[in-house]
């Protein structure tokens, strides 16, 4: 009987089961009072009086919201945010998502980490027992002494983390720096292709976008990629100023994206469904519409441009059919004709519907172009974001109110200034990406096949990481199988020093794991915005509980061990640095309050004129010249086409025939694409970011997991052969591994495509079948870095989809 | 005597919950209770012709709702103890726990999924309308909280000027009960009784 | 079908509490048409304590149900109002009859015309707390049981349960061969054929009429085709149990043919409960 209505199964949690389940539940919640693992001591919260205290969250998002603590007795009792009860829809509040209103279970979580902690299992098992303080310092420090006296400080590493953002988030590296040095990173996760592409095109120091504020000027919104709402949650942040914009402003919108995101959500004529991956060959499509309909602004692509035809090339590359123009009529390169039915086959927009948004494109100004992050995060994420960039430049939609460059929207703050990490005297640098190549075989990366800065190659493997707030060694890092592998193998990473507050899967791969605290749960302090800029004091909410310390106190414990205390602290406690970090701010921004103000105010709000990207240099493109080489827009990139000159490149990576990168903005097929998936793994496979989570952070929390469930978007299409219904349960698969989830069939997905958010906790039996029961898209992503910037391509996935 | 009622923003809102998750920690409500959910409300169908090209009717839209505090509530008329009742003041219908016998007619009874027998605690419980912060001159914590300012609670007559009273699916028409909430309809949003108007998230909001 | 078997403890009282009162109908039947001797009246109302600890065994379970059984005594604050509130009074009022009915009776002091005037009060209680429980579920805005069809299957399930039992309780008492020299035969055939009719056609022309109704949620025509073969097994059950009846009322081995009828009740209705509780489908959101 159990098969009959299934999807409301869940009645029974409150309705009759009998009063013996009254029973059990009173049985089952006698909960151990001084575990290695656990909340606070519970007392009860009897009348006494209430006190509140401002905090900000700290994750890797740049809502960093404001957090008003309602604390008694030391313990939180609820977490408000800074809001009003009068506040109309042009009121600036940073008012925190449903991940910030929901801080008080993971402080209190039986999860939480309360003590040192030493290995007593194998490497990803999870297994430990409780230390002391002297013991997990010592343990630590004189690893750390080893290994540096055998390999040197380029054995020493801080992989990329996104768990804490303030402004003295960085301890250990600062410590790290007083002893020798450690192995640079450089990229991110989040940007790895754009950041590398935009210099290329814009330069550095002109190159950010316009606010969505300058976009309520325009008439015409093209977003790529993107959904403001769900990659930065809050009531101060791209949020609520997408949804503010949305209202505010007179302009069409679309959203070019293979999934109907919830920044769209009642607005599904803004929609226009799209292949993953191919956002290229949409532009080059509209190129080819605007070239044969004389609709490209040829006086500005000829004054601030370089590249985009004949005339416009640089002389050594002229009559070589290498411009842009060229690529798009068919006359270089592949030559292929752009034409918006050859970007219909590839993109899933049928030809008429590019001719006439090539249309609108062409007549309509201003045109603000914007892409997310997502379309980058792919094996051609350089070219599909430098391709978008391109698109505002054909028709002279740069510098001008109501434009943007086709980057991402610009953010705006109030000055800050953080703690002094100090110098690193290590040169050497990695794609963050390739940590785990550089762990099993760092010997061998070059500045040709890995990206290797600084050294030509490296000179030793990593040995000793210190993971501070991370969860990148695994779960965010790709193919999570390989991973494992890599850090289980005690000979290749000799130690790692796992700092967080709860066990996410990368620190059970910690030989020794010290207990955080909270940003709240101390004094800090953030300055962010958006189109409003605000800054977060904070002061700690509650005393620190069981054993947990500050990351800056566990730096300076490390620093002690080698001698270098003095010099690390310099006679300062954390707060005095904060302090003394905000007084040079106020220097730089002498409106900021005074420290005890802002302690006082908790959320300073900070209102910001909207942002007109490369405004000075439409203005003034001689005396205002960008920093590229040619000090104007390199449409075509001979800088590009020389630095990757002689490179280690698959077959796949660059244009048949190539030996370099293309110097211009092409449409490159993906390697596991939607032109590239088999007839084992037929559907393409991509991320999101989920509202439950930023990243993986939250990840284990069930009162999120219950409203936020791990889910395979499966288009009807691809779903019914497949005979999967809304709601079963699904495995996802590929080369690389497995994972199982429940399937929401969904016409919000294109077909062909399955949507996984990315950043649900791994979890998986790594001795037995593997198979990853918690959903996390990175089981399945490859490790195989996007070409140029050798950065994550997460998005760029194929799979197949069975009724588990 | 000052009524109360909610309003709903249907073209800002984004679904992201926010409401439901301050709620659920202003009011200590455990796993698999929530006094305020978010519904997703979608239809229609994306496809993908001979020429492999999309075409799309899909829509789709979210609906934040907690209790309506209707006018004539199905709840009270059903509960056959009294516990659960309507503030002849505020208008704001809750759960009275020392005489509530625990029967779920109320759940039953209810069209908008509002109560819900907690048996651990032993009563129904459901949103009061933060009836002790209203007395105090705020407004409800979900509406305090929304990011995108999709939510308001005031008087029925200031609540009644933005928007139309429970007009949108997955709702009932609003003539059953009358209910206390105000909407501003989202140009995807079907209307009350729709049949294209189907919950597409079951398992989040029960 | 699983949501309902949440409804345990209601679909038990639902099945059990109107049966037993159904039974009383065949006793004041009985009284009525028929002279006992002292020794059958005697044996009769030893076997009448059957019934009653079915009907109690019945409100006994709908505590379970209850989230907090201490309250309980508030129910009758809805009086009036609350359709449960009045099924409750209702059903409390027959309880109590049958209860003040069978200790009198035990104490051998109910003669006569008192005892037909008494059995038939608490007959006609019976059947009154029989409509009254389907009433209970009749709400605007569960359009699936707004229905007067859900009181007419209640009266079917308390008459076509009620019957067998009461005949059974004849039967055991040593008293049904008598009873069934006089027009007690043919009463008791005619109300339990009635009965069955009115359980089949009202259960059966109230879950067909879910398949149209839709909500946001569910369809009903989802609703029904899962519960579809519950439904016909529940009318098998009817079916067997008036036959079995029949049977019993014929002189074919009366007691077991009224035992395989009451058993047959039990099964159909208890079925057939749980098949309404698995088609509430509500106007709107109601889970």
């Amino acid at each position: 009987m159990s098969d009959i209505m299934p999807s409301l199964s869940r009645r029974t949690f409150v309705k009759t089961t009998g009063a013996l389940g009254a029973l059990a539940a009173v049985g089952g919640s006698v909960a151990a009072a001084d575990s290695l693992f656990g909340a606070g001591v519970p007392e009860a919260h009897a009348a006494s009086e209430e006190k509140i205290t401002w905090g900000h969250c700290a994750i890797n998002c740049p809502g960093c919201c404001s957090l008003k603590f309602h604390v008694q007795d030391d313990e939180v009792v609820w977490v408000d945010t800074y809001t009003s009860k009068d506040a109309g829809f042009d009121d600036p509040q940073p008012r925190a998502c449903l991940r910030g209103r929901s801080y008080r279970r993971w402080l209190a979580s039986p999860d939480r980490i309360n003590y040192p902690m030493k290995r007593v299992g194998k490497r990803g098992e999870g297994k430990y027992e409780q230390i002391s303080w002297d013991e997990a310092i010592d343990l630590a420090a004189t690893k750390l002494k080893e290994v540096i006296d055998q390999y040197g400080n380029e054995a020493v590493y801080v992989p990329y983390a996104t768990g804490v953002s303030a402004t003295t988030s960085r301890p250990f590296n600062r410590f790290l720096n007083l002893v020798g040095g450690y192995l640079n990173f450089y990229n991110s996760y989040s940007t790895a292709q754009i950041s590398c592409i935009t210099p290329y095109m814009y330069g550095s120091k002109q190159s950010g976008g316009s606010s969505f504020k300058a976009a309520e000027d325009a008439k015409l919104v093209l977003i790529f990629g993107s959904s403001p709402t769900e990659t930065r949650q809050g009531g101060l942040t791209t949020h609520y100023d997408w949804v503010h914009l949305r209202e505010r402003t007179g302009a069409k919108i679309y959203m070019i994206d293979y999934r109907m995101n919830d920044s769209i959500v009642g607005h599904s004529e803004q929609w226009l469904p799209i292949n993953p991956g191919t956002d290229a060959a949409l532009v080059a499509g509209i190129a080819h519409y605007l070239i044969e309909h004389d609709m490209v602004d040829l006086d500005f692509l000829h004054t601030y441009c370089v590249g985009y035809d004949e005339e416009s090339m640089p002389e050594a590359y002229k009559g070589k059919n290498m411009s842009y123009y060229a690529y798009i009529m068919g006359e270089g390169y592949d030559k292929v004709e752009k034409t918006p039915e050859w970007a219909a086959k590839i993109t899933g927009i049928p030809a008429e519907r590019i001719e006439s948004l090539a249309e609108e494109i062409g007549t309509t100004k201003p045109l603000y172009v914007n892409q997310g992050w997502g379309p980058q995060r792919r094996s051609n994420g350089e070219w599909t974001s430098w391709a978008i960039m391109a698109l505002p430049c054909l028709v002279g939609q740069i510098g001008l109110p109501g434009t943007n460059n086709g980057t991402r929207e610009d953010r705006t703050s109030p000055a800050s200034v953080s703690m002094d990490a100090g110098k690193n005297p290590v040169k050497a640098s990695i794609p963050c990406f390739l940590f785990t190549d550089a762990i099993d075989h760092g010997t061998e990366m070059t500045s040709k096949n890995a990206g290797v800065k600084g050294v030509d190659k490296l000179p030793v493997n990593i040995k000793y990481m210190i993971n501070y707030a991370g969860n990148c060694l695994t779960n965010q890092h790709s193919e999570i199988n390989k991973a494992h592998d890599i850090l289980a193998d005690e000979s290749k990473c000799e130690f790692i020093l796992g700092i967080d507050t709860v066990m996410c899967d990368s620190l059970k791969y910690s030989d020794v794991i010290l207990p955080d605290l909270f940003r709240f749960e101390q004094t800090s302090q953030i300055s962010t915005g958006s189109d409003t800029g605000y800054m977060i004091t904070g002061t700690a909410c509650t005393s620190p509980k069981f054993e947990r310390k500050t990351a800056y106190e566990m730096a300076t414990l490390m620093a002690e061990k080698f001698g270098v205390a003095d010099e690390f602290t310099e006679g300062k406690t954390e707060e005095e640095r904060i302090k003394e970090q905000y007084e040079k701010a106020r220097e730089k921004s002498p409106k900021l309050p005074t420290w005890d103000e802002a302690v006082e105010m908790g959320v300073y709000i900070e209102e910001h004129d909207p942002v007109v990207s490369m405004a000075k240099f439409r203005k003034d493109p001689v005396g205002s010249a960008l920093d590229t080489p040619s000090g104007k827009i390199e449409i075509f990139s001979e800088k590009l086409l020389q630095f990757t000159e002689g490179w280690e490149l698959e077959a796949d990576d660059t244009l048949p025939g190539m030996n370099t990168m293309p110097p211009i903005p092409v449409y490159l097929p993906e390697w596991y694409g939607v032109e590239t998936t088999t007839d084992e793994y037929p559907l393409a496979l991509s991320g999101f970011h989920y509202r439950g989570r930023i990243h993986s952070s939250w990840g284990f929390m069930p009162e999120l997991k219950e409203v936020n469930p791990q889910e395979a978007w499966i288009n009807p299409v691809d779903a019914e052969p497949r005979k999967i219904a809304q709601g079963d349960k699904v495995r996802v698969k590929n080369e690389f591994g497995e994972i199982e989830l429940l399937a929401k069939v969904t016409p919000r997905v294109v077909p062909g495509t399955v949507a996984v958010s990315q950043g649900a906790w791994h979890d998986a039996d790594m001795a037995g079948d593997r198979v990853d029961k918690g959903g996390s898209i990175n089981t399945l992503t490859t490790q195989r870095p996007s070409p140029l910037s050798k950065g994550n391509p997460q998005h760029t996935n194929i799979c197949e989809v069975v009724k588990a | 005597m000052t009524h109360y009622a909610f309003s709903f923003d249907g073209t800002r809102c984004t679904g992201c919950k926010t409401c439901e998750m301050a709620c659920k920690d202003y009011k200590d409500l455990d796993l698999g209770v929530a006094y305020r959910k978010v519904y997703e409300v979608t239809s229609g169908e994306t496809k993908k012709d001979a020429n492999g090209c999309f075409t799309s009717t899909c829509t789709s839209y979210p609906l934040s709702m907690s209790c309506n505090h209707c006018d004539d509530p199905a709840c009270t008329k059903v509960c056959p103890t009294g516990a659960m009742h309507k503030d002849a003041e505020t208008g704001l219908v809750s759960v009275d726990a020392d005489k509530c016998v625990g029967c779920g007619y109320c759940h039953m009874a209810c069209p908008y999924n509002a109560p819900k027998v907690d048996r651990e605690k032993g009563h129904s419980v459901k949103c009061d309308g933060c009836a002790e912060r209203v007395a105090a001159g705020e407004k409800p914590v979900c509406v305090e909280a929304c990011p995108a300012r999709a939510l308001d609670f005031g008087p029925v007559e200031e609540m009644s000027k933005m928007g139309e009273r429970g007009n949108i699916a997955p709702l009932p028409e609003p003539t059953y009960t009358n209910p206390n909430l105000y909407i501003k309809p989202s140009a995807d949003a079907k209307p009350a009784g729709s049949a294209d108007g189907k919950v597409v998230n079951p398992l989040e909001v029960m | 079908m699983e949501a309902a078997f949440a409804e345990l403890p209601l679909a038990l009282f639902t099945t059990l509490a109107p049966m037993g009162a159904g039974a009383f109908v065949a006793l004041a039947l009985a009284f009525l048409t028929t002279k006992f001797s002292d020794e059958q009246v005697k044996k009769i109302d030893r076997m009448t304590i059957i019934p009653l600890v079915v009907v109690l065994v019945g409100f006994v379970a709908s505590f379970f149900h209850l989230a907090s059984p201490m309250h309980a005594v508030g129910v009758f604050a809805g009086v009036g109002s609350s359709p449960l509130s009045n099924e409750i009074l209702v059903g409390s009022i027959f309880v109590v009859l049958a209860l003040v009915y069978v200790i009198v009776a035990l104490t051998g002091k109910l003669n006569g015309a008192a005892r037909k005037g008494f059995v038939s009060v608490v007959a006609l209680a019976a059947v009154v707390f029989a409509c009254f429980t389907g009433m209970a579920y009749m709400m605007e805005t569960i359009a699936s049981w707004n229905s007067p069809l859900v009181i007419v299957q209640l009266l079917g399930f308390a008459l076509v349960g009620g019957m067998p039992l009461g005949t059974l309780v004849l039967g055991l008492a040593g008293s049904l061969t008598d009873a069934l020299k006089g027009s007690y035969k043919m009463a008791a055939l005619v109300v339990v054929v009635v009965g069955a009719l009115l359980a089949i056609v009202g259960f059966c022309v109230q879950v067909i009429g879910v398949g149209s109704l839709e909500n946001a949620l569910v369809s009903g025509a989802d609703l029904v085709a899962d519960v579809t073969i519950y439904l016909a097994v529940a009318v098998a059950c009817f079916v067997l149990a008036a036959a079995g009846t029949v049977a019993a009322l014929m002189g074919r081995s009366p007691v077991g043919m009224a035992g395989f009828g009451a058993v047959m009740a039990v099964i159909g209705i208890f079925v057939a409960r749980l098949v309404f509780y698995a088609v509430q489908l509500s106007v709107g959101l109601s889970f």
